[in-house]
């Protein structure tokens, strides 16, 4: 799984190749609100100063009026840097957001495009976590991330000029100290990096443990063994105890210790301050404001191991979009796009003549043959029944037709004479509809999925599809009818009511060729006679091709296929196929006995 | 549904809730000297930085003042007396916290498993394993964050506030209501500022949920959407909840683009008033410089505390949300009426007498079984698929109790005994067998200590030992991915060398329809034959060499037992076992 594999390294220039174009277009409001930083953080730097200009006065007796003229400078560059520090917050953040939500439009857009044999080899829940948590850190990093980050280096270096300016040897003992600090952190912050791992496989471990015990608890309860499974619990809770109190002892020391850093970086301004006040050399404003200065970095620069490990984990997450672009298998370039493009002309009504299977072979990707050699034409009008054991390649045959998967020679499979290969997919498509064994349902309103499979066509409306599809049967029991909501807070329906809105979905499209894939096994005998009996009607003139497992849903069709292990092992109509007193003879003569059993 | 409170807990925590607040509180009740001394060293350690102004004013009055150059130093040993103290107040309350934290989740993660194991399987029937996975998982930790984070560092935010403000009114009232003004005016904009992020909290969480919902399922039904070749609408309907998540976080943006200059601007609105006051007073005597500039210090105090207040309340919000999800499994009564019966008879009987049973909420699927079994005995149960075979085994095994009628192990009904104790008397092979990711020799013994002499000999004895043997580790193997790295055939081996590791009085087999490879088939036969002579046994039979050798045959039927006796009486019977026969394989229909 891909999931699994160790995230290869990438350099920048490749990280800024993906991100760069969804920061382009942004780049007026970030630019802005990095000038803003600079601008609002040299402005801070007054605030203090004035202190001094204050202090200095009031030692020197001069009176009210420069104290207010200070404290008048004081609030109109408050005001000033206000308003910068809303703009450049809200600028950059936004288009941090902005950037989130383009690349997610597009990634996802990407992912629609990719061929079924790509979901085959992702894991859904990975692909999510690419599409949320990793989009997520990415946004963060060129967001809030990076925008603390422009302010603390502006801070640093207003500061050092301005302590510069009021004495340059209390720059020396005031910052010297806190330049250890980043240094610190990223010391501790490494060590604790090497504990988050620890941590990481506890918790996979214990988390293993518990969906192992219940997933298995019937055997666990069965043998009375919850005690032993407990106590096993308990020692891989107790370690992911003990090694989160490890980060727990680096976490407790670390913060402390920068704040002690701090405090000598202002004893020691205190110490050389007072004896140049004492001296002469300086005025109390000037140290008074110097410690001022002092002050206000010791909180930001604390932020410089969160800045570092956000940055750490924004570049994993760009690292992991990377990986799964590369794993793309139609190439599709994430570059924003505004939206306005022209939508593609619709597909031309899909006109059938032929559907042929010429000793069609097929493999998944590294797996073995899963249709060997098979061969059949389907015409208008004509239905194909396709039987055999779980596993004999009844389901791949029916997605390759749907034109999921391509064949292995193009050649092989045909729509009216023309190779696979040489009809674009949305026509080849647009020929088949498909109505999966277990729904696959959206969760809206049973109506929406129904209308998912095309629009209505008088007479033929999503009402009348649900009643040729047997699911008007169920109707009473839906709380608000065909508006009834599915899904997690709506009704949950019943396997067999799944496959008829699957079924009447596929009714309402207009495709030519309906592939049932085992569709109708979950319905009593008699629904599935009524079903087919309407769908025989409905497709007169169109083609049915019927997977099912039991074979009265077949019997009648044109001609029926018996695979086994992805062969045609037998082929014909019913009566030829009983006729030849074979596989299918032999399970039908069983299913037909078990039903008069069932009845009995 | 709504039988099912343990599932839904959507009811909203709320913050005022005493009683949720009194139950989180209680899970450290046998933790109090940690918790006592982590609220204690948070008292002090919060206090110490509030004494640096005061030094700092008095080494300004004092020796700088007089220009006593000696008279810095001890002043200099007092700053950094100070630090070291806090550092290292704050370190062991840092310790104390995440050490409490930790231990309350971990002995609450002990009890909440142990919960589970005595819940019925009706439960984990109907509650898929991802979802307590988030309550043992995600939700526990939630609740950690609130001890180490939320709580203790909430009040030393609060204490930090209220410590200042007793400092600046000791140290000159005048100066302090002057600059304290402001105050009143930020704690507004906090409250105003943290409800309108909730709101907009809440309304993101809703808008993320469906988003995350849209794409799952578009990503899990993708071919279905390719095939109606819908994707432009799927993409445009992402499109539409994605543009909606990023306005509403516009919006929120907006809250904290104006959050964060209100309060630094506050700030330096309250310096403005302490100077300008302070210079008033400064000239008319009352007041120094050292003074001044200590308050200058204090009023830089407030901004983190204020933020870390607004920061901290909104991930308590989610914490006490998940504590009410948690407390609400925990509450969940789901275990079958629990016996002190630890002793099975001598020799083993058991009695079904005119069992009735219906699933919680669905029709009656047993109508009046009546059967019995004695030691050394098998009984073979047969019938259609949904006849009721596999419900038989449940009761036999106390998973679920009859809803009517009685089963009577000797002459006490089932619902005496004890679940732990029967079951370790019994072993239950369902018919997909689980094996743990755990080496061989446990998943055989079920349990860690497993005695290997033992092991290896029940496996020789089913014929496992040389497969087993033949693994790189042998008995010591892990099984990888639940023994994915095993045949069907070598699972069901084991699964049976699992039953008599047991040493059962009574075995349940729920036969495994799936087929296998002919020579494995063959080593089962072999082993099953085995076990059918030497162990009292109810099988749900579907191959028919099991049937053959089982002493009776039940014929199962729409509930009911229909016919009832040895392989060639119900041959000669000419009924529905007959007919079953005929079909040669029961399962496979």
């Amino acid at each position: 799984m891909s999931s699994k594999k160790s995230t290869p390294k990438t350099g920048l220039a490749q990280r800024w190749a993906l991100l760069k174009p969804y920061l382009v277009v942004h780049r007026g409001p970030i630019l802005w609100g990095w000038a803003f930083v600079v601008i609002s953080t040299a402005l801070d730097q007054v605030n203090p100063w004035m202190i001094k200009v204050i202090l200095d006065s009031l030692g020197a007796g001069e009176g009210l009026r420069p104290v207010a003229i200070a404290l008048a400078v004081i609030l109109a560059v408050t005001a000033v840097s206000g308003v910068l520090l809303f703009y450049q917050r809200l600028w950059v953040i936004r288009a941090s957001r902005e950037m989130e939500y383009s690349l997610r439009r597009d990634l996802f857009s990407a992912l629609m495009a990719q061929p079924k044999a790509f979901f085959d080899k992702q894991n859904t829940g990975d692909l999510m976590s690419r599409a949320t948590n990793d989009l997520d850190r990415i946004r963060d990093m060129v967001g809030p991330v990076i925008l603390h980050l422009a302010r603390m280096g502006c801070l640093l270096i207003f500061t050092a000029v301005a302590v510069a300016l009021l004495s340059p040897k209390l720059l020396l003992t005031g910052l010297l100290p806190a330049l250890v600090m980043p240094v610190l952190a990223n010391f501790f912050l490494i060590r604790m990096y090497s504990h988050f791992g620890k941590i990481q496989k506890s918790l996979s471990t214990l988390n293993g443990f518990v969906q192992d015990t219940l997933s298995g608890i019937q055997v666990v309860k069965g043998f009375g063994r919850s005690a032993p499974f407990e106590e096993k619990f308990s020692a891989a809770s107790a370690s992911l105890r003990d090694s989160s109190l490890q980060i727990a002892r680096f976490n407790a020391g670390v913060w402390p210790l920068i704040g002690v850093l701090g405090v000598i970086g202002i004893v020691l301004s205190a110490w050389l301050g007072g004896r140049m006040v004492i001296q002469g050399e300086i005025t109390l404003g000037t140290l008074s404001a110097a410690i001022l200065y002092l002050l206000r970095l010791q909180f930001p620069l604390i932020g410089l191991g969160w800045v570092a490990s956000m940055i750490q984990r924004g570049n994993v997450s760009v690292d992991r979009l990377l990986q799964l672009k590369s794993e793309f298998i139609i190439p599709y370039a994430l570059v924003p796009r505004d939206g306005t493009e022209a939508e593609p002309p619709p597909a031309p009504p899909a006109d059938f003549r032929s559907l042929e299977a010429r000793g069609l072979d097929f493999h998944y990707a590294g797996g073995p043959k899963v249709l060997d050699d098979i061969s059949f034409t389907l015409k208008p009008g004509e239905t194909l029944g396709i039987v055999g054991a779980t596993g004999s390649g009844k389901t791949t045959l029916a997605h390759l037709l749907c034109g999921l998967y391509p064949p292995a020679d193009p050649e092989s499979l045909q729509l009216n004479g023309q190779p696979r290969n040489q009809v674009p997919d949305e026509v080849w498509r647009s020929h088949f509809s498909y109505a999966p064994q277990d729904g696959f349902l959206f969760s809206t309103t049973i109506r929406e999925n129904i209308l998912f499979g095309g629009d209505e066509r008088p007479p033929l409306t999503a009402e009348q599809a649900a009643e040729w599809s047997g699911l008007a049967r169920d109707l009473p029991q839906f709380p608000n009818g065909y508006a009834s909501m599915l899904g997690e807070k709506g009704i949950n329906l019943s396997g067999g009511q799944r496959q008829r809105v699957g079924l009447s979905r596929a009714l309402l499209s207009p495709a030519p060729v309906l592939c049932l894939d085992d569709t109708l096994s979950a319905l009593d005998a008699e629904t599935e006679e009524f079903v087919l009996e309407h769908l025989r009607k409905l497709f007169r003139e169109r083609c049915l091709v019927i997977v099912a497992h039991r074979y009265s849903a077949v019997m009648h069709c044109n001609r029926i296929l018996y695979l086994d292990n992805g062969r045609i092992v037998e082929q014909g109509t019913h009566e030829e196929l009983l006729r030849l007193r074979g596989h299918y003879a032999g399970i039908w003569e069983k299913q037909r006995l078990s039903e008069s059993l069932e009845r009995a | 549904m709504a039988a099912e409170p343990y599932l839904h807990s959507d009811k909203a925590a709320s913050f005022l809730d005493r009683r949720l607040w009194l139950r989180i509180l209680s899970l450290a009740a046998d933790k109090k000297l940690l918790g006592f001394t982590a609220l204690g060293l948070l008292v002090v350690s919060e206090i110490l930085p509030l004494f640096q102004p005061q030094l700092l004013r008095k080494m300004i009055d004092g020796p700088i003042h007089d220009r006593n150059m000696d008279g810095i130093f001890p002043y200099l040993i007092g700053f950094g007396l100070l630090a070291l103290g806090g550092g290292a107040l704050e370190y062991m309350r840092a310790l104390a916290t995440q050490r409490l934290g930790l231990e309350v989740i971990h002995s609450l993660r002990l009890k909440l498993f142990h919960k589970l194991q005595g819940f019925h399987m009706d439960f984990f029937n109907r509650t898929p394993v991802g979802r307590l996975m988030t309550r043992l998982g995600n939700d526990v930790d939630s609740l950690n964050s609130m001890f180490t984070e939320g709580l203790i560092e909430l009040a030393g935010a609060l204490l930090l506030i209220v410590y200042a403000v007793v400092f600046m009114f000791i140290l000159d009232w005048k100066l302090a209501a002057a600059s304290l003004v402001v105050l009143p005016l930020m704690l507004l904009a906090t409250s105003v500022f943290r409800k309108k992020v909730r709101a907009s909290n809440v309304h993101i969480r809703k808008l993320l949920a469906e988003m995350n919902a849209r794409m799952q399922e578009s990503l899990s039904g993708v071919h279905i959407v390719r095939i109606f070749g819908r994707s432009r609408d799927v993409e445009k309907r992402l499109d539409g909840v994605n543009a909606d998540t990023r306005d509403a976080w516009y919006q929120n943006i907006r809250y904290y683009a104006y959050y964060f200059p209100t309060i630094s601007g506050l700030t330096e609105i309250s310096l403005v008033l302490l100077y300008f006051t302070g210079a008033y007073f400064f000239y008319r005597g009352e007041t120094t410089l050292g003074t001044l500039v200590a308050f200058s210090w204090y009023t830089g105090m407030f901004f983190r505390p204020l933020r870390e207040i607004s920061d901290k309340i909104t991930a308590l919000q989610s914490a006490l949300a998940a504590g009410e999800r948690v407390f609400t499994l925990y509450d969940t009564e789901a275990s079958l009426p629990e016996g002190d019966r630890t002793e099975l008879p001598a020799p083993f009987r058991m009695r079904f007498e005119d069992v009735r049973f219906a699933y919680p909420g669905g029709p009656e699927v047993l109508h009046g079984i009546s059967f019995g079994i004695r030691e050394g005995e098998s009984v073979a149960v047969v019938g259609a698929t949904g006849s009721g075979k596999s419900t038989l085994i449940s009761l036999a095994s106390k998973f679920y109790l009859p809803t009517g009628g009685r089963v009577l192990i000797g002459d006490h009904p089932i619902e005496e005994y004890s679940e732990v104790a029967l079951r370790s008397h019994m072993a239950l092979i369902p018919q997909d067998v689980h094996l743990f990711s755990e080496s061989i020799a446990f998943n055989v013994a079920l349990r860690p200590d497993f005695d290997l002499v033992r092991v290896e000999e029940v496996c020789r004895h089913v014929r496992a030992h040389e497969f087993i043997a033949a693994l790189p580790e042998g008995y010591l193997t892990p099984l990888r991915q639940r023994g994915e790295n095993l045949s069907t055939g070598q699972r069901q081996l084991l699964a049976l060398a699992r039953a008599l590791y047991q040493s059962p009085r009574l075995l349940l087999l729920d036969e495994a329809t799936a087929s296998v490879d002919t020579e494995t088939e063959g080593l089962i036969q072999e082993a099953l034959g085995k076990v059918l002579k030497e162990v009292t046994t109810i099988v749900v039979a579907h191959r028919l060499s099991t049937i053959k050798n089982a002493d009776r045959i039940l014929v199962m039927h729409k509930g009911e037992i229909r016919e009832e006796g040895t392989h060639q009486a119900l041959l000669a019977q000419g009924g529905i076992y007959a007919k079953l026969y005929q079909l040669q394989s029961f399962g496979e229909i």
